[in-house]
């Protein structure tokens, strides 16, 4: 019973085509990503300074080009996607956890206490993204775990919200009365009973994250406040490219067209899981 | 009514007081003084520099001298541009930005509404599925890629529209559409489903009964509360824009907000972070509190609650 039920849900998610491709796309790039750890003959730093290989334009030996350096831009473009990627899944996973155990408590328990807590994040909410991140960032670092630190404290209140909102939804359903008179805890009915009821709009929630997270650090490190060179993600990939747009304008492109590609399939694929969970939840 | 929009103004102020501080313990925290990378300079000079703005006070000593500064609507002296308070520098950056953010705003806000209702008009049909593909790459393509790509087009191959600086209305054209990107392609994605909502409901059943024209049951009985959510989000969307902002005077090289604060963080410019955070977190309190009394005034149903 409980497979035909999965199996139904993945027909829902993936019903139209654009969900398939976009499926697809990311699988592809999370292999690719996953694999260069392996370290498959990946050249992102090796430079060839003879002067036909610097800024060469895209060719069969370096189908992306080479960059001011003469390194192959495919290699570090995909040397990029495991900072990208990671920045981005690991961010929402963060996100997630900060979020719904705040949201839990802030929902469960209601008055006071949730006054409290919805406040701060009402305080939070009335400063510019970019502008937390960027102060975080400073005083984190500016290595790649200060940027992950950073997004996280920044994506996780849109989680907590959500959370939150079920809880105060499902903890006067009947299930729930039924649990108390029973004895249980409120632990046991928060993780046991509410939680799992509330996961749908999680992973839906948690999926907006990643895309999220993912344009916050390439335009960090586009402007140059995110990561630093010699640590590098398609952000710092398009902001070096930026320099020589009028004649290569290649080394802006592929990076670019990267992380467009990227959140766009995290995007769609995104809106199909929220139409197929929680038809409710708009945009 | 009235006893709510007094209770939302004066909400901001411990919040705004919440913001000065967070930031000015966070700005201090970050290693790097304002006058490190001048490098070379003698230990007097620095003593006298820092004695001259009070840095050499204790922490709490310095804070509460900036309070007491703020309460006067004083924001404090710039450190690197030099002989300038940074209530000089944000009167001139302040009116840049709001241009910038205003004109952007009203262009997300009037083709994200109209793209919407077009697409919930022809729901199902190519020009809805065309429209909504490009809606969801709007939401899709960073900021700074956007611009950079308007930019070679018109301002390097086409070189109708120029690249950078803010010199004449021309300049405000590709910033603006810049900006304007991500929140239009949120509006209309939003306006879409919200007007699909309210395309089913039984007034709009009844209205269709009567032998109501399609185009006056949009206008008249759909749009208007269609309009609701649109309203809710437009405080995120004010929240966006700022953001955005940072990154498209940053590219466009403007002399607005977003670009002082960028230069005043990597100066350690503390009074200038200080101020620009103030001013970015007033403008957007201020148009979440006009929102959330829009909303009471659209939707007498939440007036008749409270």
């Amino acid at each position: 019973m409980n497979s035909i039920l999965q199996s139904m849900l993945i027909k829902r998610i993936t019903n139209t085509l654009g969900c398939k491709i976009a499926l697809v796309i990311l699988f592809f790039i999370t292999i690719v990503s996953v694999l260069s750890w392996l370290n498959i003959s990946l050249t992102p730093f090796n430079y060839d300074s003879t002067s036909d290989m610097i800024l060469a334009g895209p060719s069969l030996i370096h189908p992306f080009g080479t960059d001011n350096l003469g390194r192959d831009l495919l290699s570090r473009v995909i040397y990029g996607s495991r900072l990208s990627l990671l920045i981005g899944y690991t961010v929402a996973v963060m996100a997630g956890v900060i979020g719904s155990v705040y949201g839990a408590i802030a929902g469960y328990f209601e008055g006071i206490f949730d006054t409290v807590l919805m406040a701060i994040i009402d305080v939070i909410y009335c400063l510019p993204d970019l502008l937390v991140m960027l102060l975080l960032g400073l005083v984190l670092g500016k290595g790649s775990l200060g940027i992950l630190i950073s997004l996280s404290l920044i994506t996780w209140m849109g989680v907590a919200r959500i959370v939150r909102a079920n809880f105060i939804q499902l903890k006067n359903e009947d299930f729930v009365t039924m649990a108390k008179a029973l004895g249980a805890n409120d632990f046991y009915i928060m993780f046991r009973h509410i939680f799992p009821n509330s996961l749908s709009s999680l992973l839906v929630s948690l999926f907006i994250t990643i895309p999220q997270a993912i344009l916050a650090e390439s335009t960090l490190s586009f402007i140059g406040l995110g990561l630093q060179a010699p640590q590098c993600s398609w952000g710092t990939l398009a902001s070096d490219g930026l320099s020589c747009l009028r004649t290569h304008p290649n080394l802006l492109f592929f990076p670019a067209f990267c992380i467009f590609i990227t959140v766009l399939s995290l995007n769609i694929f995104g809106d199909n899981l929220r139409d197929a969970l929680d038809p409710k939840i708009k945009i | 009514m009235l006893k709510f929009v007094v209770k939302k103004i004066l909400f901001i102020i411990p919040v705004l007081w919440i913001v000065a501080s967070v930031t000015f313990f966070l700005i201090r925290v970050v290693p790097g003084g304002p006058f490190d990378s001048q490098r070379n300079l003698p230990k007097a000079i620095v003593a006298n520099l820092k004695a001259k703005y009070k840095l050499d006070k204790p922490i709490w000593e310095q804070y509460f001298f900036y309070l007491k500064r703020l309460s006067h609507l004083d924001l404090g002296i710039s450190y690197k541009y030099t002989n300038r308070t940074v209530n000089e520098i944000l009167v001139q950056a302040f009116p840049v930005s709001a241009v910038l953010g205003i004109g952007a705003l009203s262009l997300a806000v009037t083709l994200g509404v109209l793209i919407g209702v077009i697409s919930a008009v022809n729901q199902g049909k190519f020009i809805d599925f065309a429209l909504m593909t490009l809606a969801t790459a709007g939401i899709s393509v960073p900021t700074f890629v956007f611009g950079i790509l308007l930019m070679y087009v018109f301002g390097l191959k086409l070189q109708i529209l120029p690249i950078g600086l803010w010199e004449s209305p021309y300049h405000a054209i590709l910033p603006i559409i810049t900006l304007s990107l991500a929140p239009l392609a949120n509006i209309a994605r939003l306006s879409r489903s919200s007007v699909l909502d309210n395309l089913t409901k039984d007034h709009v059943l009844v209205a269709r009964s009567f032998g109501i024209s399609e185009s006056r049951i949009l206008i008249i009985h759909v749009l208007r509360n269609s309009l609701i959510p649109i309203l809710t989000i437009l405080g995120p969307m004010t929240a966006m824009l700022l953001t955005g902002s940072f990154v498209v005077e940053y590219i466009f090289a403007i002399p607005g907000m977003g670009r002082f604060f960028i230069t005043a963080v990597s100066n350690r410019d503390y009074d200038l972070v200080i101020g620009t955070t103030l001013v970015f977190a007033v403008v957007l309190l201020l148009s979440n509190t006009i929102i959330d009394i829009l909303y009471r005034i659209v939707d007498k149903r939440i007036l008749r609650q409270t």
